[in-house]
């Protein structure tokens, strides 16, 4: 730990970042020890990630001094973070997924010549990885790498420039259980060697265990700087939520509303971005009032079988019926006017037009359709921005107006305006199936915890629910079945009650497989 | 056959190999950047057009070649400026180039040619060409049939260097990671401190100027007297389709722009035996090439599958 004399590795006093009709940092006063893992928590739409950019010289603030190691600096761009030994792991991975983990980690680095000296590279790279604790093949292509593999990638690129601080924007979102934990063991050597971690997170029961001392943000201030193994984890859920937060959510049984089933997917096949078969024979059933959990590592297929279901992807061979008909490689639209609700992974891509005023992602896809247009051409704009304004009041959704772009929301709100769009309901049409990918990635604990409220609402109300996620508390938590996927062949479906933790994982990683009879939920 | 015909056809095929070649591989170094460049029939006549007049005028096509270059990288330079600066639809700004190029350019020359050259200028035609007369190779431009192969004029050798320099810079140096990966992620090569904009800039304006260079070689060496039309014919958009065949690597586009060169020249021969129906087909290739090219790149996943540079046409801005 670090001793007293020695300065504060980061300081950051009285910091303001103002964005156009937000105030993102207001007067943040910020300390990081040397030799210390500092967690950084709060709120989606809290400003973590703006204040990070800010030591990281992405964003230059309003007002504050920055002081590094005790020395007064002016950080005006990322080269200067990086030549005062300040490292990013961002919250949205900067690789070049088509090169390789050398190509990506000394892209603009001078020290391996103008015609690069791959081998030395190579050999640089593997060595740095292996003191730290892990490995890496160099050679391997960025789209090959599993999620936890390409953070290494990004932790490397800081390493090689010799960061001693290092900034980590909600690193384990994407990781599975066993990648966070090897995660763990390397940041936990780095600081042996003394160097100062930013980790940012939602899992709270991650940072109590990492963490050397946590600062807690809201809504741009300091709530306070706590130790959290002197608080609980509720404790800490207040300090960022600023009210009780509710854990586990209460589940009644489900009731049987009707025996045909509301999705019906047969010996299902579907390529990948990259041409290899993503989805092999997948065939199940998901019935109105039940969630149907899939459980699996990210990148199992279960991403490329949800968006044949909604229309986004072609089914090579198989069937998808949705409410009795047959929507096999139609559209999505036809596939939303159905009744289909999708939350997709890709929230910058597919989930929002990132460019596009808040309001237009709000009514997309429901633009076509009255009360949303009049005469069925012109938009009817009052009651849209109403519309939009009242959506995003219910979701809870931080925003500075419903004119500004929609890139400009934080990770976590702009879930929020997804949710509040496809779950919107219309009068020519209701929602009947959800088909919904890691919906609560990236989401704090209280958006989190509305989330898996309104999948539970839906589906008391009779709507299915597809529930893709690789987190699998929460596929406990809320499926009524448990679908397993490992390398996109269903492993088994099981019951949610009688699930066994030990058993799933097994299945997750290809080493069991359950064959269950052809029997309807009960 | 005789062997004599091989030969010249060997050397047709090559000549127009050559022009097709500089032409894609300037737009395999401005895409592998991430800009597409549609104006690039334009740039080659502009090319073509300063290249004969200057030529004309200074007695020296090489000084003809320097001038194309310059001036199609000057009107690349617009189409850097709208895509890159301004961050306008880059389809839309080539395509503007390419109607600005072939109007100016066929305008330009025609008004040079009755106006400032004179019909004494024709006379000096012959002696420019002669720079672009070919180079034997001892010993092995002798052999019979593929001799012509070991005989070919400066710019095809030229081409060919070019090729292989390209690809030595994108594989193994760290200006060429740096322009691939400026081409695919922009915002990790930012990250990384390198200045995106400038790098696009210069593949832009250099990928622009090649094409001007390919246009200038064309008029110089096919010339018999200057043409008041278009002396492109729609090869700027067949490279721009060979860019794409090749997968953006330099190595394959000198097969494409050969095997392409050695079609027209086919094509060509093949018209003196069936007439006017070679013609209409050859004239057709151009259009079908754009209609691909629109095609595949407007279609993101099939962009993804045969490997386009990821961030191809798209502008970047830092937010
Ligand atoms: N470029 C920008 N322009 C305008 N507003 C912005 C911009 N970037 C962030 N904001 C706003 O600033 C606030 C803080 O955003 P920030 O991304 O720092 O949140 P965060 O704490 O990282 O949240 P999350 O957990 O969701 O990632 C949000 O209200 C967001 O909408
Ligand atoms: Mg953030």
């Amino acid at each position: 730990m670090a001793s007293e004399e020695k300065p504060p590795a980061v300081l950051m006093k009285g910091i303001v970042k103002q964005f156009p009709g937000v105030l993102a940092l207001d007067h943040v006063d910020f300390e990081v020890k040397a030799g210390e893992i500092h967690g950084l928590l709060g709120e989606n739409g809290a400003g973590k990630t703006t204040l990070m950019s800010i030591l990281y010289g992405v964003y230059k603030a309003d007002a504050g001094e920055i002081y590094i190691h005790g020395r007064k600096v002016n950080i005006r761009s990322p080269k200067d973070a990086i030549k005062l030994g300040i490292g990013m792991v961002p919250q949205h991975f900067k690789l070049v997924m088509a090169h390789t983990v050398v190509e990506n980690v000394i892209l603009g680095l001078k020290e391996f010549g103008m015609v690069l000296r791959m081998k030395e590279a190579e050999k640089k790279i593997v060595e740095l990885a292996s003191t730290y604790g892990f490995k890496i093949n160099p050679k391997a292509k960025i789209w090959q790498l599993s999620m936890g593999e390409r953070q290494y990638v990004e932790l490397l690129k800081a390493l090689i420039r010799k960061a001693n601080i290092l900034i980590l924007d909600e690193p384990t979102t994407v990781l599975t259980p066993q990648e966070t934990r090897e995660l763990f063991s390397t940041l936990k050597r780095m600081r042996e060697e003394g160097k100062s971690i930013i980790f940012i997170s939602h899992k709270l029961e991650e940072v109590k265990e990492l963490c050397d001392r946590v600062t807690v943000l809201r809504k741009g201030r300091v709530v306070g700087t706590v130790d959290p193994k002197k608080v609980s984890l509720a404790d800490l859920a207040k300090m960022m939520v600023g009210r009780e937060v509710l854990f586990r959510i209460k589940k009644e049984p489900r009731k049987v509303v009707s025996e045909e089933p509301i999705l019906k997917v047969k010996g299902l096949y579907a390529l990948s971005d990259k041409g290899v078969m993503a989805v092999k024979n997948v065939s199940l059933e998901v019935y109105p009032g039940e969630i149907l959990g899939i459980a699996g590592i990210a990148g199992s297929g279960q991403e490329e079988l949800a968006e044949v279901i909604t229309g986004m992807r072609k089914a090579e061979k198989g069937k998808v019926v949705i409410a009795g008909v047959d929507v096999t490689n139609t559209s999505p639209k036809k596939i939303f006017e159905l009744g289909v609700a999708y939350i997709p992974e890709s929230r910058i891509y597919v989930g929002t037009a990132p460019n596009l005023t808040i309001w237009e992602n709000m009514i997309m896809r429901h633009h076509r359709y009255p009360p949303f247009v009049k005469n069925k051409i012109v938009l009817n704009l009052p009651y849209i921005f109403e519309f939009a304004k009242k959506r995003a009041k219910e979701l809870n959704m931080m925003y500075s107006s419903i004119f500004a772009p929609a890139r400009t929301l934080s990770g976590g709100n702009l879930q929020r305006l997804i949710l509040a769009r496809e779950l919107a309901e219309t009068p020519g049409r209701k929602t009947r199936l959800i088909v919904a990918v890691y919906p609560t990635r990236g989401l704090d604990v209280g958006a989190t915890e509305y989330v898996r409220k309104v999948l539970i609402e839906q589906r008391n109300r009779g709507v299915g629910v597809l529930l893709i996620s690789e987190d699998l508390e929460e596929i406990l938590m809320l499926s009524d079945r448990i679908a397993v996927i490992h390398n996109g062949e269903i492993m088994g479906v099981v019951k949610a009650e009688e699930a066994n933790i030990e058993e799933i994982g097994l299945m997750m990683g290809g080493a069991l497989r359950k064959t269950v009879s052809e029997k309807k939920a009960q | 056959m005789n062997l004599d015909l091989i030969n010249l056809f060997l050397i047709q095929a090559l000549t127009i190999g050559t022009v097709y070649l500089i032409a894609t591989l300037g737009e395999v170094l401005s895409e592998r950047a991430g800009v597409v460049n549609l104006g690039l029939e334009g740039l080659m006549e502009i090319g073509a057009t300063v290249a004969i007049i200057v030529a004309l005028i200074t007695e020296n096509a090489w000084l003809g070649i320097l001038a194309a270059f310059v001036a199609a990288a000057a009107l690349a330079t617009v189409h850097a400026f709208a895509t890159v600066s301004l961050k306008l639809n880059q389809f839309a700004s080539g395509l503007a180039i390419y109607i600005f190029g072939v109007g100016i350019g066929v305008t330009f020359r025609g008004y040079a040619r009755d106006v400032i050259l004179g019909p004494q200028a024709l006379l000096k035609i012959p002696k420019i060409k002669a720079a672009f007369t070919s180079i034997k190779i001892p010993g092995l431009s002798n052999i019979p049939v593929i001799g012509s192969l070991f005989s070919l004029d400066v710019m095809a050798y030229f081409g060919l260097f070019l090729g292989i320099l390209l690809w030595f810079i994108f594989y193994r140096t760290r200006t060429g990671l740096n322009i691939r990966s400026v081409g695919e992620n922009p915002a990790a090569a930012d990250a990384a401190g390198i200045n995106v904009f400038r790098l696009r800039y210069i593949t832009t304006i250099i990928g622009g100027g090649l094409a001007g260079v390919a246009g200038g070689y064309l008029i110089i060496k096919i010339a018999t007297q200057i043409a008041g039309e278009t002396v492109i014919l729609g090869r700027g958009w067949i490279a721009i389709a060979l860019v794409i065949f090749a997968f953006w690597d330099p190595l394959r586009a000198i097969i494409g722009a050969y095997f392409f060169g050695a079609l027209e020249a086919l094509f060509y021969w093949l018209q003196g035996y069936f007439g006017g129906a070679t013609v209409v087909m050859l004239k057709a290739v151009p259009h079908i090439s754009a209609i691909i090219i629109l095609t595949i790149m407007s279609i993101e996943a099939l962009r993804k599958r045969i490997g386009a540079p990821e961030a191809l046409g798209k502008p970047y801005s830092r937010e």
